[in-house]
């Protein structure tokens, strides 16, 4: 749903002179894996994967997001529950380590300075558009 | 046991994975959903999301391929503007 709701935002964000870059350590972006009816099917919605206009890189191992302080591993229930839901990660993001990055949406200047970070433990919610519209509205009204 | 998301007024994307996250604790098996639950509550007791880059840091410059190969530049963009930066999880 997130990517969905950034497609439907791209537009002004690149109007604010902006640019989106959405970073996983998917290796196979673009790909459905799920069987219908698999109950994660529904929330990881296609309409990003095949009408999204921005960058979308591809971060193996996560080694970007460990730079941002992003970097989570999972518990060996949890990799069960995964598996049992037909969800490999090792497969999905071409290493066997079991971690993912935080959900997270910075906000970076054109100085290379963070001007807003809005980071989730709780995968279930991510960054609304909105506010990083809000962000974006803020800095250009500033320069 | 699938939960159907429902779509989202634009502007509103937590409103919907709020109502999505309440239909599978309606409808997913309650034990998996309880382990989804202590699993974050442990993450959050880590403090992790609290020793993450914050406003006011120097972000990272990066190199990544995107899904055709092409590399994106993080120095190239900021050239240009601001980048929206957005970590996720995967498709899958």
């Amino acid at each position: 749903m997130e990517q969905a709701a950034l497609q439907q935002a791209v537009a002004v964000i690149e109007a604010l002179g902006a640019s989106v870059v959405a970073v996983t350590p998917e290796v196979r972006t673009g790909i459905r894996t799920l069987p219908p009816g698999h109950p994660f099917d529904t929330v990881f919605d296609q309409t990003g994967l095949t009408a999204r206009t921005f960058a979308v890189v591809i971060d193996r191992g996560n080694s970007v997001a460990r730079q941002y302080g992003l970097v989570h591993g999972f518990p060996p229930a949890l990799r069960a529950l995964y598996r049992q839901f037909g969800i490999d990660l090792a497969a999905h993001n071409g290493d066997d380590s079991w971690t993912l990055p935080l959900p997270a949406t910075f906000v970076i200047d054109q100085h290379g300075i963070i001007r807003s970070a809005d980071v989730r433990v709780d995968y279930r919610n991510r960054a609304e558009p909105a506010q990083t519209i809000a962000v974006l509205q803020q800095l250009r009204a500033r320069s | 046991m699938t939960a159907t998301p429902p779509t989202f007024p634009s502007g509103s994307l937590n409103a919907a994975l709020d109502a999505f996250k309440a239909a599978c604790a309606r409808e997913w098996p309650p034990e998996a959903f309880a382990l989804v639950n202590q699993t974050l509550t442990d993450l959050a007791q880590t403090g992790m999301q609290e020793r993450a880059l914050k406003a006011g840091d120097v972000a990272p410059s990066f190199t990544l391929p995107d899904q055709d190969g092409r590399l994106v530049h993080s120095q190239d963009l900021l050239a240009q503007g601001p980048i929206v930066l957005v970590f996720y999880r995967g498709m899958w």
